[in-house]
């Protein structure tokens, strides 16, 4: 059999090793059951009805004045609601327009495709202003700048060409 | 340390650091000269172990202690060190007392001053147990007062 030395390590080591797996879930159990007690020291409520039942001429000013803060915070904040709904409406108006804009600006390229054989028209007179910032990235479509000069070359050299015959 | 008060804040920084490298000097001395009490009943490759066992424990307890004073969330680090240095004095106790019964009572002694350093030893582990506990409530407080609102 295993001598006597050895035989008393073996005990010491296991009762230390489920000694400490105790003692962790132990602890685990208390630190997580302290969450269930929430540290909440509430004692202004009652410092203030102690305060208040000794004094109630005090309590009735303090009262009016709290409404009347109450009152001038409430004034602010429906004078801030009336300018975010204007803002709001004002937005919705511009984004209606613009849509408008662009619906009508798609049905010109569609109706204009063939005619101009893949080029894109400008939109309409009224609508230009409206769209001026998408303008240019849309026009990209047909008109790269690159390739823009590159035929622009191209026409001027065909223009001086004579024609064939 | 802002929440305790003055009178006690060299408990922090003078007892239990002392306790701590008065157990490292017990850790190194029992490594490099060896421990009769468990010598007799244990193997040596466990005395190496024990001993090991105590100076890291000691050594993390002292140094968590010293640099990361009072930061609950890391507190784990230091009751598992000290909780090392419990279990290896635990040990020592318990063979002591068999050493004592083997027929060596002066040996009592060195039982009663090892208890003593384990009550102190314990003393800090609940303390820390409590620390987390307090975070622990302190949390619950924060959740409920966000989910309230």
């Amino acid at each position: 059999m295993l001598s006597d030395a050895v035989i008393n390590s073996l005990i010491a080591g296991i009762t230390a090793v489920t000694g400490s797996v105790f003692i962790y879930l132990g602890i685990r159990a208390r630190v997580k059951g302290a969450s269930n007690r929430p540290l909440v020291d509430d004692t202004e409520q009652r410092d203030a009805e102690e305060r208040y039942a000794a004094d109630p001429t005090r309590f009735v000013k303090d009262l009016l004045e709290s409404n009347k803060q109450y009152a001038t915070e409430v004034r602010t904040f429906r004078e801030e609601v009336v300018q975010l709904r204007r803002k709001v409406t004002e937005m919705e108006v511009r984004e209606r327009k613009r849509l408008a804009a662009l619906g009508r600006w798609l049905m010109d390229i569609a109706n204009e495709f063939i005619r101009l054989g893949g080029d894109m028209p400008y939109p309409r007179e009224a609508d230009r202003a409206i769209l001026e910032d998408i303008i240019p990235f849309a026009l990209e479509a047909t008109q790269p700048r690159i390739r823009r000069q590159a035929r622009e070359r191209a026409d001027r050299k065909l223009a001086e060409e004579p024609p064939l015959d | 340390m802002p929440l305790i008060p003055e009178r006690f804040r060299t408990i922090y920084t003078i007892l239990i650091p002392g306790i701590d490298v008065g157990v490292m000097a017990f850790g190194i001395s029992s490594l490099v000269l060896g421990s009769k009490i468990l010598g007799d009943f244990t193997t040596p490759v466990f005395l190496l172990v024990w001993s090991l066992l105590v100076l890291v424990g000691a050594v993390v307890g002292f140094t968590t202690l010293v640099t990361l004073f009072h930061q609950p969330r890391l507190a784990w680090i230091e009751l598992s060190g000290r909780i090392a240095v419990d279990l290896g004095l635990a040990i020592y106790a318990w063979f002591a007392v068999a050493y004592v019964f083997n027929g060596n009572p002066t040996a009592v002694l060195t039982l009663v001053l090892v208890a003593v350093r384990l009550w102190a030893s314990l003393w800090r582990v609940f303390d820390i147990i409590g620390e987390m506990v307090r975070e622990e409530r302190k949390l619950a407080a924060d959740r409920l007062k966000q989910g309230g609102r």
